[in-house]
């Protein structure tokens, strides 16, 4: 299991023992998502999933923390059983929520690969979906936290 | 955060880290929570010019003001520096749990089928 990280960007790589399809099968199988996308002690439902790029998904996220989250998105790419690409946004439900923290248009890349009887699996989850939010962000951001590391770090 | 308020909240914080005295003043602040007077000390400039540029400071989240007594205290607010790190981590940590979700999921589906 590898992880990298950029300020925006995180990326995972995985083997499962299971072949790519069924792989593939369980991120798109809207049964097979309900069994294991949530985090432990939450209810996940998925209200809609039309698998193919420019299709619509959005799955309720339940917890019993109290959290209520929709996660919506669009399909970007659609191509069994190596490739799945959405956008992904959160929306708090629950009142009272700090809505400043959710998160707008990020985008979630699967991409699926043999390795002998089972599959290497890497997931890249950008924060901003376009390039130029992203490009926008990073610049006024990298300026930004290099000028606050120069400052904290002459008096750490 | 949506992206308009976000890139408000960063031209904010650029353009304050962009002037020197600032840059003095805040990392002055990092050392310690200081007082105005404190603050003005080092530079040669009226405590008017400082409290201007101690606004700016906190208008862009870098700098938080307390109260105690009659004296104001400002101190350093690591807040927007930990933001776009928490996402990082806050995610990374969302994945890897669900993908140890998604290998518990694919290991029951294998016993049962094939």
């Amino acid at each position: 299991m590898t992880e990298i990280a950029g300020n925006h960007r995180i990326e995972i790589t995985r083997v499962f023992s299971a072949r790519p399809e069924k792989v593939f099968a369980a991120w798109t199988d809207p049964q097979a998502l309900t069994s294991w996308l949530c985090p432990f002690g939450n209810r996940l439902q998925v209200e809609k999933l039309d698998l193919r790029p420019g299709g619509r998904y959005a799955m309720r996220m339940q917890g019993a923390d109290g959290r209520d989250n929709l996660i919506t998105g669009e399909y970007l790419v659609v191509d069994p059983p190596t490739c799945l690409e959405f956008t992904w946004s959160v929306e708090f439900l629950r009142a009272g929520a700090d809505r400043s923290q959710e998160q707008k248009n990020s985008r979630v890349r699967i991409d699926l690969a043999s390795d002998g009887a089972g599959t290497r699996l890497t997931l890249t989850h950008d924060r901003f979906s376009t390039k130029s939010a992203a490009a926008d962000h990073r610049h006024g951001w990298e300026d930004c936290l290099e000028k606050l590391s120069a400052v904290t770090a002459t008096n750490s | 955060m949506d992206e308009y308020n976000a890139d408000i909240g960063i031209d904010r914080a650029f353009r304050a880290l962009a002037d020197p005295t600032r840059r003095a003043i805040l990392s002055q602040l990092v050392a310690a929570p200081s007082r105005v007077t404190e603050i003005a000390a080092p530079h040669a400039i009226s405590l008017n010019a400082v409290s201007k540029h101690l606004q700016i400071l906190e208008r862009a989240g870098l700098v938080e003001r307390h109260r105690r007594g009659r004296e104001h205290w400002f101190s350093f607010n690591q807040q927007p520096l930990q933001r776009a790190q928490s996402w990082v981590t806050e995610t990374l940590e969302f994945w890897n749990s669900q993908l140890n979700n998604l290998e518990d999921y694919l290991q029951a589906q294998e016993k049962v089928s094939d």
